[in-house]
């Protein structure tokens, strides 16, 4: 009888542990991505609960999180959530919340300088909304990357707007034309961010996103790659259609 | 036939650079040549914000040549090869100097329709 007890208890024993460690194993998950730590909690789980089966993993947690600060990887650990979530994506720590209309996928992958070109209606407002990006005053015909931003997005302001509004035109010429210039002679990778049905307005002409993709398959000999969305020099893409027609604009 | 048709007043308009408004009105014309040459035509009638200064030259110098036909007593069809364009259009039921047309881009998969007006040359 003795020994049938012991037996019992420790099958009671062996078997709470190993349901317990399951449960508490399998909903609750440590994600780490760049600089956020956080819980995912399954749908019907209740909070109750989730505090008990939280507690074994606190001591794991908190040397996680410790070892996450001390690498650098959230140096704005003073900021608030949406700080923080604004800071990562200038810097490309996360990706969009607006899914580019061309199926670009922008991630912590692209690179420092990369040029975004697209339909601003369509994309860019939400994007640059996103990035909280500023807006350029003045021109330096390098167009650096603004401060604690990632990408390069073409942002004027009102009073620079203001100066081509009544000057007859002169705005491709003198800013986007050389903005686009820039990336080609800076050997920044460009991406598209729009679908191209906005290359031409319902007049059927170029639109500002038209003309920057005309000056770089017409002037610069590049064309559209597909499966990154991104336009790359013609001698990289062997034959790659153009999406304009030489006869679409004239360039100064 | 030798007759000149021209469109309504198109606005060509884009938000670009932050938001900003860009744009020229012009008009379109149609120069129908009695050996069945057809000629494309723009001219700008408002240039408020172009892009850019080469855009009112661009669309002023902008002529293309196609090719046209009655193909029945009411049913007009032009054809601009080189930017992959197709008119087809009749005489308005109610206005006989009035031509409508449906257009096909065949480049870009759109349609759409156009109105032009015969224009008396006095």
């Amino acid at each position: 009888m003795t020994f049938r007890k012991f037996i019992k208890h420790i099958s009671f024993v062996l078997l709470t542990f190993l349901f317990g460690a399951q449960t508490s194993y399998a909903k609750t998950e440590l994600s780490l991505p760049q600089n956020k730590i956080y819980f995912s909690i399954e749908q019907n789980q209740s909070f109750q609960r989730l505090e008990k089966e939280v507690q074994p993993n606190i001591g794991f947690l908190q040397e996680k999180f410790r070892f996450v600060m001390s690498e650098g990887v959230s140096a704005q650990n003073n900021c608030n959530f949406s700080e923080c979530f604004v800071g990562s994506l200038a810097n490309g720590g996360g990706s969009f919340s607006h899914i580019p209309t061309s199926g670009a996928v922008i991630t912590s992958s692209a690179k420092q300088g990369t040029f975004l070109i697209g339909s601003y209606p369509t994309d860019l407002v939400h994007i640059l909304d996103e990035l909280n990006y500023p807006k350029i005053n003045q021109i330096d015909l390098s167009f650096p990357v603004p401060q604690g931003q990632k990408f390069n997005l073409l942002n004027i302001s009102d009073d620079l707007y203001q100066q081509y509004l009544n000057s007859g035109g002169g705005f491709f010429s003198q800013v986007n034309g050389p903005w686009i210039d820039a990336a080609v002679s800076q050997g920044r990778d460009i991406v598209v961010v729009s679908d191209f049905q906005q290359l031409y307005n319902a007049a059927g002409e170029l639109t500002g996103f038209g003309k920057e993709v005309h000056r770089l398959e017409w002037i610069h000999g590049y064309r559209f790659d597909s499966n990154t969305k991104m336009m790359i020099p013609q001698n990289q893409g062997t034959s790659l259609p153009a999406k304009t027609l030489q006869s679409d604009y004239t360039h100064n | 036939m030798d007759k000149v048709f021209s469109s309504e007043v198109i606005a060509s308009t884009d938000l670009h650079a932050g938001g900003h408004l860009f744009g020229v009105l012009f008009r379109k014309r149609l120069r129908f040549l009695n050996d069945g040459v057809v000629y494309l035509e723009k001219y700008v009638v408002d240039d408020f914000n172009p892009m850019d200064k080469s855009d009112v030259s661009h669309l002023n110098s902008f002529k293309i040549t196609g090719r046209w036909e009655k193909s029945d007593s009411v049913k007009i069809k032009c054809v601009f090869e080189s930017i992959f364009l197709e008119m087809t259009g009749i005489v308005s039921p109610k206005n006989n100097a009035r031509l409508i047309f449906h257009c096909y881009d065949s480049r870009l998969s759109k349609q759409w329709g156009e109105t032009y007006t015969e224009k008396k040359v006095v």
